[in-house]
């Protein structure tokens, strides 16, 4: 990935370099902060083939999810139209199903819905964020750590970082929920969920959407941002903007 | 999908001549002909309906529709065309549009109609689809006062008379796996009902800005599931589900009262309308039992939507949704999926369909919902009352009560949003 330009936030990787400020070009952890809202999440450094990204140390929750829903949905935002903000309307059912909200992975979204919460986090942050491709989610893969998973779980998903990390330090990327990636032919699912079985967890299950994903929504049309019969669906995000020490 | 829902109605001669034995000899379309439906309310959740309709039977077609408004008959009939091709493509002239388009629908010469508009409407068009010998499929709630729901009861026994199919769209009920362990419940699987807890905590729903030319009525219109008088407040329009499922475990008998809590706390500004966001309901039956009811729509909150049926040998916890109802108890059972159609779990509102249109074809045996479905919506309206006003109201006195909510006549006109009732000062309008 020649060429790519990194947007340097000087500050914040002074914060967070372990080596402090003024050694060499180590690309450090960083925490993200978005305007107006007291939720942050920490940003873990790839080095890859493809080059230098950031992934989410865990996957999406509700709790940021449910703010970009929130803004979406706000009736001053709707009245000015698709172009200030587009995003998921509320879902006809409870799409978190009862397993959990604050602290919960944030479940049930479609693909588009996934690339509009990207958005959304790009503008209230300043840094381009997106869902993985499948060769970064791969690259951050490295070392199982533990995972919830179909023998474990109990048919519910379990708050975020509640398992042993990965290598990277990196929680969840196996079991909890799915995640989306773009694969070579379009947006799949990764890492397998608390509804998959242990011994088929990581790049084992990849998953590609179908009509079933969304079987039972009663309404027509269907929604395009839930899927009311994939509750084993969430998100991770990646940037390429992070912290660099220089 | 496909085998259960484009399924082919060839069934023998005999069993046919069985079923017609039973029934009037119009209320049967022994000619095979192609079943014409009237669909009256184009929303989302109706257009699905719609859908559903045409997936039960290859021929069936949609033959009239009918709307409040012009843009949203229109949009759900290009999402059908676009679905199901020229079946559901409609005439211009059997296009209806305005308060009384549902009579014209219902005139038109269909066999069914699908009442899917707000439920302040209901009664009316059941009444009227009912009363034209029409087969109905509505959905729920079935009303949003008790005029309403005493309507729909002597629309019940005139469907009944004229042996006429009535379906509701309680879904629950048409879920197999369910159908199966309210059948074990009901036969002793956790012996007699102690008590029962439902809860419905969910999400707050979608809102659709205001325009600037539209009047208050239009705008409430479209904007219904936030003002009392077209939706009956969220424990009405849609916790009746789980109202409905305690229903049916107490085997569709009624509570004699109920006292509940409930309030606004999170809803403001005018396009929230005039409803509360939570409620918390106590059913008391003659027999000493309650059952109880939580149902909330706030943001980042905890939802669920579980049913605790408590036996005196054992427990029934029906999750919705991951529908897994389990015993514990004296008789442990799970029925984690309930696979009747080699290996395909249908879905609910596909049953729904099916059966109707079986039943209209003289396959199954005449439905009528109408006894539950009136009951299931009433118990809705009591726990609402019973919140509204703080005191302890009988299932009777809110049945029989005077109120009638929303407009006397329907135009767009003015209609300030009604206010927020307050609990011990609200007063319920006894006969």
């Amino acid at each position: 990935m020649g060429g790519v330009k990194w947007r340097v936030f000087a500050i914040l990787s002074c914060m967070w370099t372990v080596g402090g400020c003024g050694s060499n070009s180590e690309p450090s952890s960083f925490t993200q902060t978005i305007e107006e809202s007291d939720f942050t999440f920490e940003m873990i450094p790839v080095q890859s083939e493809q080059g230098l990204f950031w992934i989410g140390q865990t996957e999406v929750t509700w709790d940021i999810y449910d703010e970009f829903l929130e803004i979406v949905n706000d009736p001053s935002n709707l009245a000015a139209g698709v172009d200030a903000v587009s995003g998921p309307t509320p879902a006809y059912a409870s799409v978190d199903r009862g397993y959990g909200r604050q602290g919960y992975p944030a479940l049930s979204m479609s693909a588009k819905a996934a690339m509009a919460f990207c958005d959304w986090l790009s503008t209230v942050t300043g840094r381009t964020y997106s869902i993985p491709t499948l060769e970064q989610w791969k690259s951050a893969n490295i070392g199982d750590g533990t995972a919830w998973h179909q023998w474990n779980a109990g048919n519910t998903t379990h708050p975020v970082a509640t398992t042993e990390p990965n290598t990277l330090d990196i929680y969840d990327m196996r079991g909890n929920a799915c995640e989306w990636v773009i694969g070579p032919d379009g947006p799949v699912v990764v890492g397998g969920s608390f509804r998959t079985p242990d011994e088929e967890l990581g790049l084992n299950t990849i998953l590609t959407p179908t009509s079933e994903w969304n079987r039972t929504d009663p309404q027509l049309p269907r929604s395009t941002w839930w899927l009311a019969d994939a509750d084993f669906v969430g998100l991770r995000v990646v940037t390429s903007e992070g912290a660099l020490n220089e | 999908m496909s085998d259960l829902t484009r399924r082919d109605f060839v069934k023998t001669a005999g069993a046919i001549t069985a079923a017609s034995a039973v029934l009037p000899a119009w209320a049967v379309m022994e000619d095979r002909s192609p079943i014409k439906i009237g669909f009256i309310g184009c929303g989302g959740r109706g257009t699905g309906a719609a859908n559903q309709a045409l997936n039960a039977n290859s021929t069936a077609v949609i033959w009239a529709m009918g709307d409040t408004f012009e843009d949203r008959l229109t949009g759900s009939m290009n999402t059908l065309i676009g679905e199901k091709g020229d079946r559901a493509e409609v005439p211009k002239e059997r296009q209806f549009v305005g308060f009384d388009a549902y009579q014209k629908v219902i005139d038109s010469g269909v066999d069914m109609v699908i009442l899917t508009t707000p439920p302040h409407f209901r009664p009316e068009h059941v009444a009227a689809a009912v009363k034209a010998k029409k087969h109905v499929f509505c959905e729920k709630p079935m009303a949003v006062d008790g005029a309403g729901v005493r309507s729909v009861m002597e629309s019940t026994k005139l469907a009944t008379a004229n042996g006429t199919n009535l379906v509701s769209g309680f879904c629950w009920r048409y879920n197999l796996s369910l159908r199966e362990t309210y059948k074990q419940i009901h036969n002793g699987a956790i012996g007699d009902i102690r008590s029962i807890f439902a809860s419905y905590y969910t999400s707050p729903l979608w809102t659709k800005p205001r325009q600037d030319n539209w009047s208050d009525i239009e705008w409430q219109m479209r904007n219904w599931v936030h003002f009392g008088w077209l939706c009956g407040d969220h424990i009405v329009e849609q916790a009746c589900h789980s109202i409905d499922k305690i229903n049916w475990a107490m085997q569709n008998v009624a509570p004699i009262s109920a006292t509940a809590v409930g309030g606004r706390q999170m809803h403001e500004g005018p396009e929230r309308g005039n409803i509360y966001d939570h409620f918390g309901v106590v059913y008391e039956y003659e027999n000493g039992i309650r059952a109880h009811l939580h149902c909330r729509q706030m943001p980042h909150c905890y939802n669920d939507n579980n049913d605790f049926i408590v036996g005196s040998t054992g427990t029934c916890i029906v999750n919705a949704w991951d529908g897994s109802p389990q015993f514990s108890g004296s008789t442990p059972w799970q029925n984690a999926h309930f696979y009747p159609y080699e290996g395909d779990n249908p879905n609910m509102y596909q049953v729904e369909h099916d059966e109707l249109q079986e039943a209209i074809r003289g396959d199954r045996p005449t439905i009528n919902d109408g006894d539950f479905m009136a009951q299931s919506t009433m118990m809705a309206i009591l726990g609402r009352e019973a919140a509204y006003t703080g005191g302890q109201v009988s299932y009777k006195d809110a049945l029989n009560s005077t109120t009638v909510l929303g407009p006397k006549e329907y135009a767009f006109t003015d209609y300030p949003i009604p206010p927020v009732p307050t609990p011990g000062t609200t007063t319920l309008n006894r006969a």
